[in-house]
């Protein structure tokens, strides 16, 4: 078999994230016992199927070769159906955290599911957090789900914010723990961007931006709590009005990429 | 959202026989024996909300 180490390693890093690496044969359990297992490389799970029930339900719909790879999305989807680079699936798990995304919740979740959909995350964990212990046990569950959202979540960006700085890009890591900062607020992850926050406002690069991320964060402040209603459009200007007045500077391109989730809902 | 676009246009043609599952629903993964699990099944409640890479494989 093809990838063994890779498709393991993909596995293992991307786990807490929402990844689950899932390898199917129609071969009896004593062959993949002796040939896969024994070398104990292969961490991620396997299934025997030798009745081919789930290559046949994939048959009924496409085709079906081997060895052959598909990328099932958070929504259930097959999504495509070659081995993804890091990025591509980066890119893939991030789009999995959108709100759009998240499945039927019990009905005593709908404030914290609001919260989690125009991105207050911190808000939306409060709420599942209070609801998780509930004594009704479908609506434990589903708060244990969306709390396990949220966590994951903020593992996710704090990944990118630690590959950022490795990378060398102050910027993008300042932007990142800004977000995690103000929209997880509450949660541990919060307070540990705080902190990262105070160190990084010292490095040369982003003392230089310090203006444009104020007038980023103002937004953004306004975007998580904002003083009456919630208006996605209004928020979206605001944003589209940072980028333009700090053309060039990360914070601009955070305001940009805000704008752009916002036009999207 | 991107790419999952630009993944999706990377796939085969149509023309050659080959017919595209993307942006199928899933199926249902069903198998009498599961490995490195730690006990849980794979079934759609626990992957809910989860990314899939699903491998047809032989060890031939």
């Amino acid at each position: 078999m093809r990838k063994v180490g890779d498709l393991s390693k993909l596995h293992a890093k991307y786990f807490d994230l929402g990844l689950r690496v899932v390898a199917i044969t129609s071969e009896p359990s004593e062959i993949i016992e002796e040939e896969m297992l024994r070398s104990k490389k292969v961490k991620y799970w396997i299934g025997c199927d030798p009745e081919n029930k789930t290559m046949d339900a994939y048959k009924e719909k496409g085709s079906v070769g081997i060895p052959k790879t598909y990328l099932i999305d958070a929504s259930g989807r097959v999504v495509g159906d070659e081995i993804p680079t890091e990025e591509q699936l980066q890119q893939l798990l991030e789009a999995g955290f959108d709100g759009s995304l998240l499945p039927a919740l019990h009905a005593d979740l709908g404030p914290a599911r609001t919260a989690y959909v125009r991105g207050a995350f911190g808000e939306a964990w409060k709420s599942a957090q209070v609801m998780a212990s509930s004594q009704d046990e479908a609506l434990g569950k589903d708060a244990a789900f969306l709390k396990g959202r949220v966590e994951a979540y903020a593992k996710f960006l704090q990944g990118l914010a630690e590959s950022s700085l490795q990378k060398k890009m102050p910027g993008r890591a300042y932007g990142l723990w800004l977000a995690l900062a103000h929209r997880f607020e509450g949660t541990e992850a919060a307070r540990a961007a705080q902190a990262k926050l105070k160190e990084l406002k010292s490095d040369p690069s982003v003392k230089k931006e310090l203006g444009a991320w104020r007038d980023f964060e103002t937004v953004l402040e306004r975007d998580v709590k904002p003083p009456g209603a919630w208006k996605a459009d209004a928020i979206r200007t605001s944003y589209e009005k940072v980028a333009r007045a700090n053309a060039g500077t990360w914070a601009a391109w955070f305001a940009e990429d805000s704008a752009k989730k916002l036009a999207r809902r | 959202m991107l790419a999952i676009l630009s993944l999706a246009a990377s796939t085969l043609p149509a023309s050659d026989g080959w017919k595209d599952l993307t942006g199928e629903p899933a199926p249902v993964l069903e198998a009498s024996r599961w490995f490195n699990t730690d006990g849980t099944l794979p079934s759609l409640e626990e992957l809910r909300g989860k990314f899939v890479l699903l491998e047809f494989f032989a060890t031939w």
